[in-house]
């Protein structure tokens, strides 16, 4: 009797949202899937519209969606993880992470001021506008345009771009920039077509965009779905992917669970190493990891009290066993950095040994510094962090030092360290993407800076010295200074580089970069 | 009736200046969103243009007197996050919530209205017992707990439907039936006893006295005047299943307005968070008024004055 009514209801459900269905405007510029799919009611195996259909099609799903398609206009990941598949940057970076030709073939540093870039020739936009030293000056003007209000804050040092030749160009900067090319990798490097953007203007570039990458842009629904094609004419020949379609699913239990049903082919967020853990079993899900930049570290305000003191912040580094934390919580996927920089990036000098895990040195340091049964301090952290904060706090605590945790969403983290009311202690990473040590500093090290809470005039000499040097001996020179300064005075607590986790299913080949950008022209699927 | 109207129309607008004003303040006390917009290297010189291209410059109360100025030419300004009017992406949104509302809506209503009938007519046998049971385990459990049973289920191990997002009928079905559990509940229970009651009532004993046919008893005179409770709670509601819609949306990947606000609160997105908390509660307003104007023509003996 109850099966009848529900198999009934059921149906009437089915059929009520079917017609509701085929009116409903979505906002989407798309077609709608659903008119194929009527017919085949619960019998089909792959029942998600946008589930992998064809052999060469492939679904990548990340948490946030992009912003706008007009690369100019945004400065995060996420938005570059989208775009990076239709347009292409000046310069890219290998499978050793060391920088690479793209639309420029090469580059070099004519004098201080003077960055020179050959280009690529015959290359087109995806509407058939050709690709030229015209375009390289048009996009960099568009970028610096007040009117663009563009986020991307990295070429503020590019005073203007010359045109050489037709295939020619120079970037000037104001000041000297030794790291203009790695800047050009990623958001602020990408090319625009000129004449599209003239002729359809802004609004309608952000919702069309038209690059020079190896996918061409099909359809947007917001938060929901971006949908692209290959680009058969790409110059570095076309893409083993036909159609690439990103889903945005901002809940990780939901990723998983689209991962395990097979309509997302790549989980490139919502995977960690609890879920690894739960997904070992499950024989259709592959879980890779991949050697990431991002390096995790507190903060220490040394303008506090206690960590005003030396001794109290070196106590630190050696009470916290970060060796336990990387095999114990984070499965073995991350390693142990001595400072801010990860291993991947120009400026690491491997000679610099971390810390050592030693509590009796820890207490030593504590007791002379006129702390011996500790003190109580606290620490923000973001929420998503909250079970290695917790055993870092534990562990500060078998020194005597209580730590209060408070944790927070990652907005209001965040906003609480720009505005200066974090606590005296903060857990937080610094992913530098430009894979020069420049990055992970320039925001905290030299006194004048955004985040700085240690004044060094040492420390400010080398800053200086490495970045306005172009010279890379004199730079790594700075460098390897700077971090055993950085070490002696310990106004951080150095802790580790993650690897990053991404759920794959077995159909599918791609090798991640360290960069953590989904860029899909090398992936494959069987 | 039309008096009556105007006047609510009227009392509406005080609500929604109302609702415009809390969320106003209510979004300031969040936090600055300029320090999340820019990426951390960002100068100063870059906050204070950035800052100043936003209108937020500007002190808390020239900020609100601009707000309202502007909301009295429905003009709702522009998301921070996207660079774009609001109503428009509210409006690119509100098709989807509306549709998953309503698929709700029907799904409860086609469960509880039979549910509940057969539940009053079996009072205290086994079919009763096992609908007031369902009703009970419905009303208890939480939507996003369901919603990621129902995944896990019907998507993961049967290979059914789809996880979430929006697309064809298909992704509609596990979302509804999550958002309009309680839904269906509530108006199973609330049938139940309305009914219970009216068939106790004098009038249903002469009906049958005279001898009609019981089904002509319960669709014509008990039916109908146990259906005036539900229509009013039904009518309430369907505000809280575009509300449900925050957490249903969230659970299921579903682009709608619910998931455009969580997200906006997020990024701080003020005129956005506004934008779609005022069109909200317009809504519900709007639904208010509608079913008051539903009493007339379902139960004669209101008249609105």
């Amino acid at each position: 009797m109850k099966t009848k009514w529900l198999v009934l209801v059921l149906g009437l459900v089915l059929l009520l949202s079917a017609c509701s269905s085929s009116k409903g405007g979505t906002g989407s510029s798309s077609p709608s899937p659903s008119g194929s799919a009527g017919s085949d009611a619960g019998t089909s195996p792959s029942a998600g519209g946008s589930a992998a259909v064809g052999e060469a099609s492939l679904v990548v799903g990340q948490d946030t969606d992009a912003s706008t398609l007009d690369p100019q206009k945004q400065g995060k990941m996420p938005d570059m993880n989208i775009l990076s598949n239709m347009f292409d940057t000046l310069v890219t970076r290998d499978a050793d992470n060391k920088l690479a030709p793209a639309l420029a073939t090469e580059w070099k540093a004519i004098d201080d001021h003077t960055w020179q870039f050959k280009l690529r020739q015959g290359v087109k936009f995806h509407d058939g506008e050709s690709f030229n030293a015209n375009v390289v000056k048009y996009s960099i003007d568009r970028l610096k345009d007040p009117a663009t209000a563009s986020p991307i804050v990295e070429l503020n040092s590019v005073k203007e771009v010359d045109v050489v030749d037709d295939y020619t160009v120079n970037f000037v900067t104001n000041a000297p920039d030794p790291i203009l090319p790695n800047k050009l990798t990623l958001f602020g490097g990408v090319m625009v077509p000129p004449n599209y953007i003239k002729e359809k203007g802004d609004e309608y570039f952000a919702s069309h965009p038209v690059g020079t990458g190896p996918f061409k842009f099909v359809s947007w629904t917001k938060d929901n779905k971006v949908e692209m094609e290959a680009n058969a004419d790409y110059w570095r020949g076309a893409p083993k992917i036909k159609k690439l379609t990103f889903r945005i699913i901002p809940n990780a239990a939901d990723m998983v669970a689209a991962l395990r049903a097979g309509e997302v082919d790549i989980a490139a967020t919502g995977i960690n190493a609890d879920v690894a853990n739960q997904l070992k079993n499950d024989s259709s899900v592959n879980i890779v990891t991949s050697p990431w930049i991002r390096t995790f570290y507190i903060s220490l305000n040394t303008s506090e009290e206690h960590l005003a003191k030396k001794e109290v912040r070196q106590a630190m580094n050696y009470a916290i066993d970060v060796k336990s934390i990387i095999d114990s919580v984070l499965g073995g996927k991350a390693s142990r950095v001595s400072t801010l920089i990860p291993k991947q990036n120009f400026g690491y000098d491997a000679n610099i040994a971390p810390y050592d895990y030693d509590p009796a040195k820890a207490k030593q340091l504590l007791a002379d510094a006129g702390y011996p049964n500790g003190f109580t301090i606290s620490m923000d952290a973001d929420n998503t962090n909250a079970s290695y904060v917790q055993i870092i706090a534990a562990q500060l605590g078998q020194v005597g030092i209580k730590v209060n945790v408070n944790l927070m969403d990652s907005k209001t983290f965040t906003a609480n360290i720009v505005a200066g009311k974090a606590s005296p202690m903060y857990y937080q990473g610094n992913t530098g993407w430009t894979m020069d040590a420049l990055s992970n500093f320039q925001s905290y090290i030299k006194s004048d800076r955004k985040y700085n809470r240690w004044k060094n005039a040492d420390a400010d000499k080398l800053i200086d010295q490495e970045e306005q040097s172009i010279d890379p001996q004199v730079r790594q020179q700075a460098f390897t200074k700077l971090q055993q300064l950085l070490k002696e005075e310990a106004p951080f607590v150095y802790l580790y580089q993650l690897d990053s986790y991404y759920g794959m299913t077995k159909r599918v080949s791609w090798t991640p970069n360290s960069i953590g950008l989904l860029w899909m022209y090398n992936a494959s699927v069987n | 009736m039309i008096a009556y109207i105007l006047r609510r129309l009227f009392y509406a607008i005080f609500v929604l200046f109302g609702v415009a004003t809390v969320v106003f303040f209510i979004t300031r006390l969040t936090g600055d969103p300029v320090s999340i917009m820019l990426p951390p290297d960002a100068t100063v010189e870059q906050e204070a243009q950035l800052r100043a291209a936003l209108g937020l410059d500007h002190s808390l109360l020239e900020q609100y007197g601009i707000y309202l100025k502007d909301l009295l030419h429905l003009d709702l300004g522009e998301s921070l996050r996207y660079q774009q009017p609001t109503i428009q992406l509210i409006g690119e949104r509100l098709p989807a919530t509306l549709q998953l509302a309503g698929a709700s809506l029907i799904f409860s209503l086609i469960i509880a209205i039979p549910a509940g009938i057969l539940s009053a007519v079996k009072r205290g046998k086994a079919a009763d017992k096992g609908i007031i049971s369902l009703v009970l385990i419905g009303q208890s459990i939480p939507v996003f707990w369901m919603g990621i049973v129902l995944v896990l289920l019907f998507a993961v191990e049967l290979h059914w439907l789809p996880t979430g997002g929006i697309g064809g009928w298909k992704h509609l079905i596990l979302p509804a039936i999550a958002l309009g559990l309680h839904l269906m509940a509530l108006v199973t229970k609330l049938l139940r006893s309305s009914l219970i009651e009216t068939r106790g009532s004098d009038y249903i004993r002469t009906a049958r006295a005279k001898g009609l046919m019981p089904g002509k008893v319960m669709a014509k005179h008990a039916l109908r005047n146990a259906l005036l409770p539900v229509i009013t709670v039904v009518g309430l509601e369907i505000g809280s299943l575009l509300g449900g819609s925050v957490v249903t949306e969230s659970v299921f990947a579903w682009p709608g307005v619910g998931q455009l606000l969580v997200q906006a609160i997020y990024n701080r997105d003020f005129p956005l968070v506004q934008g779609a908390l005022i069109l909200l509660a317009g809504i519900f307003v709007l639904i208010n008024l509608l079913v008051d104007i539903c009493y007339v023509f379902v139960d004669p003996r209101i008249e609105l004055e």
